[in-house]
């Protein structure tokens, strides 16, 4: 009995010592602020915008994620073919890249002088940096191996056997996916859609890297936090409690009904 | 031509499936085999989930497969339907939803798919259960529902993969009525696969035994029970298999013992032929009876079951034979594991037919 | 025994441990003047890092044992550091308004002017944007960069462009005048102004466009000591020294 206590002992001290790692940090910020000057700091004029710009910027990253993510994991997930092993490794890339690493990537691809952006501009006359489409592209590319690999997951753990059934009862191998697959994944796709939002509202590196940072049009909020840091501390901590509030809502309405 | 011909040949893994397989409409076929025999791929090359590498599918007329013809209908585009041991109803729509799916994915609109749900559900009992989730069913009602989905296309072919498998015996045996009752109703051609012997009796036209991919025999439930061709079909219909040489009038060479019965056929080819012996004909002494018994055997037993009042005697002799015997005769008899005995059988009790 | 009690117990423990050790190293900014080290922690502004670091190993050859560590980011960045205890011994700062945020308890010497540089207009060789003067920059279908306000570089950009009128077509304002410099050397950007050194050390990666002297700024680079050990008043001495003073040169500065 008491060297099973002795055990869990052990166990509990590493875990509060974990606790504390992830809780400090956010203590600090919410006892640093100058509670007081919230509204004034918040007034400022690159506030909002930034703001705005991470919400919408974000929203567009989940919806194309969600469109483009989705079929692919279900790709992974059914595939019986070798080379499928290597296509998730390829996938996975980004999760490990640095994202500054994956800023100087886009601008390789998209850039002026880019394997594809010099197509794009000859052609169309379209330059895709310094714009918020160039803000979606770096959070897409940073978000997406999220949300395949927590859907593929899900998709997974999906009898495949469903899918002949609904195939003898009439329904395409489109309706099937309609109206059977993404339904019964739906818990796995909040779950990687929440990852995937989180990790693009808080990207920083391939955003300024490729974007770059004009207030209003490319400085999401990562960014103005960065900013402000130098100038106007306050502004920064002001920002960032926003930032927090935000994610902790969201996030927070997410766990109690999708994910477990 | 209506009804289903098919002419299945494909080879999978370490599996050489060979099968012709013919019914009519409202006809119920039951499929059985041992456990790797082929049954489960033989029912998904009709629904269409595995392509044929040779032969033909034809169901009501039109050809579903032809891999040499290059003829080839996708399975939501055949008249089928499918039910598998452990339902697989959608677990997110409701079991009306769940029986309209089909209809739904043809494009009939929601309302008269709802109302053609309706109907399918009443047929299997199940009218007021509509709303109802999935998880909320019992374990048979949710085959029924699954038998109703299946329906609900108004398929041509209905095949069932061991529909009552993994139910518990007391709802196996009130689903297996409530199944015989509907498909007796279904106009299309059933196909039944299972390794319950009762199901196959009870339920089916015609039987259908496939062993390692070959079809080893068919016939109606009597034929079958009257003279199985193979110990497996044997085992199924409970009755002890010998195959042997004729050797006499009224003489059967098995493996070099001699196997009394009356009026032997003239055999198949080279004389051969099958012996059947029911276990309740094979009688047990301790010592070697007297008189002038002519199946008379030495044997040592290898195992014992105890049903109820019965007991399955497993010997080992000249060849293997199954006893049936009271309780009490264990008792009497002292019967264990290792001991030796004679076993004899009433030549009027040996059957014997060409194999 | 194990009740919740001693439970919470062991986790205030766990806290207080964890807040003690990161207490600890946020402790002081310099390290106090204790025995002979032998090391020189220099955060310098971005503009300085060829020179710095050309400079650093001429003193590590010629001063055997010793290690300079050299750290570069954009001059408010080094301020701030400084300020929240970031250990160092040298701070080279582009620009003396850069100079005034830096909290007076922390210096150690007073401040020395280690250079000077101007400001200059940078474009990629082949000049897509076709800019050759100053006043090419406020062109619509320009992509022009520059740094951010709070950078000295940014700074005295905006008041370049003020003197010269010019209110220049800006897509993105970077964090410091190196990244200012990378758009231009990987052809995303038209034109960036940055200093004239930093045009100097992109040699040929990158074309110059003068500034006209009645517009253009002139920075300070004050070179200012926090703590006081032999080798960093060794390392201060060397970095006025002629011998320094030609790198600087070398790479584009001007010198007192």
């Amino acid at each position: 009995m008491r060297s099973v206590r002795w055990a869990r002992a052990g166990l509990v001290i590493p875990a509060w010592v974990a606790i504390a790692v992830l809780v400090v940090p956010l203590l600090a910020l919410l006892l640093k602020a100058d509670w007081a000057g919230i509204p004034a700091h918040l007034a400022n004029p690159t506030v909002v915008p930034a703001l705005r710009l991470s919400l919408l910027t974000t929203s567009s990253t989940l919806v194309i994620c969600a469109l483009i993510g989705t079929p692919l994991a279900w790709l992974l997930a059914r595939s019986t073919h070798r080379a499928t092993a290597w296509l998730r490794a390829l996938v996975t890339v980004p999760l490990v890249l640095p994202p500054v690493v994956g800023g100087v990537a886009l601008l390789m691809a998209y850039g002026r002088e880019g394997v594809v952006g010099r197509t794009l501009l000859e052609v169309a006359g379209w330059s895709i940096p310094f714009t918020p489409v160039a803000v979606v592209f770096a959070e897409v590319f940073v978000a997406l191996p999220f949300y395949v690999l927590a859907v593929e997951g899900a998709m997974q753990g999906l009898d495949p056997r469903y899918d002949g059934l609904a195939a003898t009862l009439g329904a395409s191998p489109w309706r099937t996916f309609r109206t059977v697959v993404v339904p019964m994944v739906a818990p796995g796709i909040a779950s990687g859609a929440a990852l995937a939002w989180a990790r693009a509202l808080g990207e920083f590196g391939a955003t300024i890297t490729f974007a770059g940072n004009f207030p209003g049009r490319t400085q999401t909020a990562p960014l103005a936090v960065y900013v402000a840091l130098e100038s106007d501390p306050q502004a920064a901590i002001a920002l960032s409690l926003v930032m927090l509030l935000i994610s902790v809502v969201i996030l927070g309405a997410l766990r109690g009904r999708w994910l477990r | 031509m209506t009804g289903l011909r098919a002419d299945v040949r494909l080879t999978r893994g370490l599996l050489q499936l060979g099968v012709e397989l013919s019914a009519q409409p409202g006809q119920i076929v039951a499929v059985l085999g041992p456990n790797g025999s082929g049954k489960t791929t033989l029912l998904h090359t009709l629904a269409g989930l595995i392509p044929l590498q040779h032969g033909q599918i034809q169901v009501a007329g039109s050809v579903w497969d032809n891999p040499a013809d290059n003829v080839w209908t996708s399975p939501e585009q055949r008249r089928t339907g499918l039910v598998v041991a452990d339902h697989l109803l959608f677990p997110h729509l409701s079991v009306v939803d769940n029986v309209g799916f089909g209809p739904r994915s043809r494009g009939v609109p929601k309302a008269e798919a709802r109302a053609r749900a309706g109907v399918e559900l009443a047929a299997v009992g199940l009218g007021d259960h509509l709303q109802v989730r999935p998880g909320e069913l019992s374990s048979g009602q949710a085959q029924r529902v699954a038998l109703a989905r299946a329906l609900a296309t108004d398929p041509a072919l209905l095949l069932l993969d061991e529909p009552l498998s993994a139910l518990d015996p007391t709802t196996r045996a009130q689903t297996r009525a409530d199944l015989g009752v509907r498909l007796r109703a279904f106009s299309g051609v059933t196909i039944l696969v299972t390794h319950d012997p009762l199901d196959a009796l009870s339920l089916a036209d015609r039987l259908v035994f496939i062993e390692a991919g070959k079809l080893v025999q068919e016939g109606t439930p009597q034929e079958v029970i009257a003279r199985p061709r193979d110990a497996y079909v044997a085992q199924v219909v409970g009755l002890n298999f010998l195959r042997g040489q004729r050797a006499g009038d009224q003489q059967v060479d098995v493996g070099g013992t001699i196997v009394v019965a009356p009026d032997i056929p003239a055999g198949g080819s080279g004389g051969s032929v099958c012996v059947t012996i029911p276990p309740s004909a094979v009688a047990l002494y301790r010592t070697r009876p007297d008189g002038s018994p002519r199946n008379t055997w030495p044997v040592t037993v290898s195992d014992i079951q105890l049903i109820g009042q019965t007991a399955r005697v497993i010997l080992d002799g000249p060849f293997i034979l199954a006893a049936e015997v009271t309780a009490g005769a264990v008792a009497d008899l002292r019967l264990g594991v290792g001991q030796e005995l004679w076993a004899t059988v009433k030549a009027t009790e040996v059957s014997v037919y060409p194999a | 025994m194990r009740s919740l009690v001693s439970r919470v117990a062991a986790g205030v423990a766990a806290l207080t441990l964890a807040l003690s050790v990161v207490g600890c190293s946020a402790a002081g900014g310099a390290p106090a003047n204790g025995p002979t080290r032998h090391t020189v922690v220099v955060l310098a502004a971005s503009s300085l890092t060829e020179s710095l670091t050309a400079i650093a190993k001429d003193f590590e050859a010629t001063h055997p044992g010793t290690d300079v560590q050299l750290s570069f980011a954009s001059s408010s960045t080094v301020v701030t550091q400084v300020n929240q205890g970031a250990p160092a011994d040298l701070i080279a700062l582009a620009g003396t308004s850069a100079a005034l945020l830096l909290d007076a308890r922390r210096i150690a010497g007073g401040s020395r002017s280690l250079a000077s540089n101007t400001l200059e207009i940078a474009t990629p060789p082949s000049n897509p944007g076709k800019v050759n003067a100053i006043t090419d920059l406020s062109r619509a279908t320009l992509k022009v960069v520059l740094c951010v306000a709070t950078a000295p570089c940014g700074e005295a950009a905006a008041k370049v462009l003020s003197a010269a009128g010019v209110v220049a077509h800006v897509v993105s304002y970077e964090n410091d005048v190196k990244a200012t410099l990378a758009k231009v050397q990987l052809g995303e950007a038209d034109a960036a102004i940055v200093y004239h050194s930093d045009v100097v050390s992109a040699g040929a990666r990158v074309r110059g466009v003068q500034i006209p002297a009645s517009v253009n700024q002139t920075l300070d680079y004050p070179l200012i000591r926090l703590t006081g050990d032999p080798t960093t008043v060794e390392f201060a001495t060397f970095l006025l020294s002629d011998q320094s003073r030609k790198r600087l040169r070398e790479n584009g500065f001007l010198t007192p």
